[in-house]
């Protein structure tokens, strides 16, 4: 096991770079969780919002039926200043702005520029009213372009989500039981961040060392096999992913007092897999990389791009949806899902299966990436 | 004694369309300290790569201990030691660390690494800087600590390739002594380098390559025996007429005979009593003469004959 052994001394020293990622990354989980108050929890999606009717049309007014339903509604002046004090003043925390010519837009089936709201930056329940929007208007604007009146359109789309927001209400209701805090949510949803970039920046300088042609070169002299070598270093950073995603979920269970009901465990399951993602991709970054530096940088592009288009710094909810289209092509975007899942944060109806499902796509991702990470480095191991 | 140890055999090897190695032939036997000196780029390191698996080539054959070699000959590896060019240990370990490692890539007997690290790091005179990373390290010890992983297992076989590039006088003697020293120790040795005064002071044979090709082979003597000079003689001369300079170049055995940055050089192929004769030849025509040497040939004067270039050039 020597190979392993050396594996893990080079380990040592590279390790304190990694220190940085780990020390931010606590420090925004332990915010977050002072922040976050303990007894509010994600289900409680009432909303204290005013809606202007700039359109005055028998098609908002539709609307603001919808939205008003299960929300606290306030009404205010028709006037900037009245709106940002109120916001200001947490009066309301949403103001919900139909522009005219609401209803002539999405008659056409148009469902850009229908609204200029306003949300307060310091509740994050905004994100039940944006999706609540989205899907009316998505709904809608479906309805119309297959060829329903306007007014037809309205009607169906009234009854469906009728249905749907009760039916989520329900399981949100429910899922009360699980006390999936706001803090525990946050944390699993931060982590990516940190288990991606701490691996990167530990893992990758140890791997481009082992295999730096001298050294490599001197190792193959040797009579320990090819195989064996791969073996060790493979296993080493497996331990090491292990170990560092262990003390990740420990950290982030004992933070929230140690809860683990059935959605715990499996957002910790789900952390698991995404430990085993980000090691897939700290192996293919260490064979792409040429130097120490690259590495950094490799890490910061990788860890950062893919948490902010992933969701895992801000709300899926709050991403657009071209971007959104795009994560999806990336694996963080399935693990958050499944997380605001758990969570109860997203229009994602919470059962093993869902959840079966997005871990699915999630070990699809880990194999892909492992058989790159493979073809790459042989690819290396040919072009001498 | 005569066992061969190495037996290349018409190695080509190319890179795209550079020929790095052109039908290459070497046997090195037991107990040899072989040199294989070429400038820089006439193939020694792909030669040394070749031999030991780490690049495949495109023709001819490698056979080490009487067996071919491949990646996966560890009877042959397990008796090899390499010292490469480039200086391969981990930045992040200590000397002892780093020898540890490589010895215990061949040693798994924990007492036996043990005895065998420390005899190492005494072989090589780095008592004093066990716990130093290689970063602290001057050249010269640096060099020693890559020579240190390289013989820690006590190879039967060992491979130098340019051990001394970039160290200074002092480590340089060290290191040659120690080559030799393994040498004596029963160690069978190859050595690269494009420093002819480092490969005839410790070799006992020597190929000579360029460009991918072996150009001469034989010891210190025979190399020298093969070419036409045996004599260089410089004589410090301020003025010159051309007569006797030529007349100079009718001497017996002298083939060359010019007059060049205030000295005039005399080029000799064997004979007795070559200087006393170009003396007298100035001395009867009143020449004023300064300084004068006379020099043998190096063996940069066999590679100046057979290539037409000097094997300083390229340094
Ligand atoms: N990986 C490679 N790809 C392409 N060409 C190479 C490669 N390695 C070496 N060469 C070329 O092959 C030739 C022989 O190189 P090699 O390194 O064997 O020479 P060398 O005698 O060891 O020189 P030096 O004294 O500089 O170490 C050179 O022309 C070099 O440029
Ligand atoms: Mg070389």
């Amino acid at each position: 096991m020597q190979v392993l052994n050396v594996f893990f001394k080079v380990l040592k020293k590279k390790f304190p770079s990694a220190l940085a990622y780990i020390i931010v990354f606590f420090s925004i989980a332990i915010a977050m969780a002072n922040m976050g108050g303990t007894t509010e929890s994600f289900e409680d999606t009432r909303v204290t919002l005013s809606v202007i009717d700039r359109d005055k049309t028998e098609t908002s007014k539709a609307f603001v039926d919808y939205i008003s339903k299960n929300n606290k509604v306030v009404s205010i002046e028709d006037d900037e200043r009245a709106i940002t004090d109120s916001i200001y003043n947490e009066v309301v925390s949403y103001v919900v702005v139909i522009n005219e010519g609401y209803e002539s837009k999405i008659s056409t089936g148009e469902t850009e520029g229908l609204f200029s709201n306003y949300k307060s930056p310091k509740s994050s329940k905004g994100v039940f009213i944006d999706g609540k929007i989205d899907l009316y208007t998505k709904t809608l604007s479906a309805y119309i372009l297959n060829g329903n009146t306007t007014d037809e359109a309205v009607k169906k789309t009234s009854e469906t989500l009728g249905d749907e927001v009760e039916v989520k209400l329900e399981s949100f209701k429910k899922d009360k039981s699980s006390e999936f805090s706001e803090s525990f949510a946050f944390y699993f949803q931060y982590l990516p961040y940190g288990i991606l970039s701490v691996l990167i920046t530990a893992l990758s300088p140890v791997l481009l060392t082992l295999n730096k042609k001298e050294i490599k070169d001197r190792t193959n002299c040797s009579c320990i096999k090819f195989s064996s070598q791969t073996a060790q270093m493979i296993l080493g950073s497996f331990i090491f992913a292990i170990v560092l995603w262990a003390v990740f979920a420990f950290a982030g269970v004992m933070m929230n007092d140690g809860a683990l009901s059935e959605r715990h465990l499996l957002a910790v399951l789900n952390s698991f897999v995404f430990a085993l993602i980000s090691l897939a991709i700290a192996l293919i970054v260490s064979n792409l990389a040429k130097t120490q530096e690259s590495v950094g940088m490799l890490a910061n592009i990788v860890g950062l791009g893919m948490s902010f288009l992933c969701g895992v710094f801000v709300p899926q909810s709050l991403l657009g949806e071209g971007v959104l289209n795009v994560a999806r092509i990336l694996p963080a975007y399935w693990y958050v899902r499944a997380n605001d899942m758990l969570a109860g944060i997203n229009n994602d109806v919470y059962s093993i299966g869902n959840f079966m499902k997005f871990l699915g796509i999630e070990i699809a991702f880990a194999v892909v990436l492992f058989v790159v990470a493979i073809v790459i480095s042989r690819m290396k191991k040919r072009a001498y | 004694m005569e066992n061969v140890v190495v037996k290349i055999e018409n190695l080509v090897k190319k890179y795209k369309e550079l020929t790095a190695l052109d039908h290459l032939n070497l046997e090195i036997k037991e107990g040899e300290v072989f040199g294989l000196l070429g400038p820089n780029g006439s193939g020694k390191t792909t030669t040394i790569s070749c031999l030991l698996s780490l690049l495949s080539f495109d023709e001819g054959s490698v056979e080490v201990f009487g067996k071919e070699m491949t990646p996966v000959n560890y009877e042959a590896k397990k008796q090899i030691g390499i010292i490469m060019q480039n200086v391969a240990v981990f930045e992040e370990l200590t000397v002892y660390e780093n020898i540890d490692y490589f010895c215990g890539l061949y040693i798994k007997d924990k007492a036996l690494k043990k005895q065998y690290v420390e005899e190492a790091i005494e072989f090589v005179g780095l008592g004093d800087f066990k716990k130093f990373h290689p970063k602290k390290l001057s050249g010269g010890l640096l060099r020693r600590l890559n020579i240190a992983c390289g013989i820690a297992h006590k190879p039967k076989l060992i491979i130098l390739d340019e051990p001394t590039v970039a160290v200074d006088p002092q480590s340089r003697n060290k290191i040659l002594e120690g080559i030799v020293e393994l040498n004596k120790q029963g160690a069978t040795i190859i050595y690269t380098s494009h420093y002819m005064e480092e490969v005839e002071q410790i070799c006992t044979r020597i190929a000579i390559m360029d460009k991918g090709k072996k150009i001469a082979e034989g010891t210190t003597d025979q190399l020298k025996r093969m070419i036409k000079n045996t004599e260089t003689i410089e004589i410090e001369v301020k003025e010159i007429s051309d007569e006797i300079i030529s007349e100079a170049g009718k001497l017996p055995h002298v083939y060359e005979a010019l007059h060049n940055d205030g000295k005039l050089i005399i080029r000799c192929s064997g004979g007795k009593h070559n200087l006393i004769r170009v003396l007298d030849l100035l001395q009867n025509n009143n020449v004023n003469f300064g300084r004068v040497y006379s020099e043998l040939p190096t063996l940069n004067d066999v590679f100046l004959e057979i290539t037409g270039t000097a094997l300083r050039d390229s340094e």
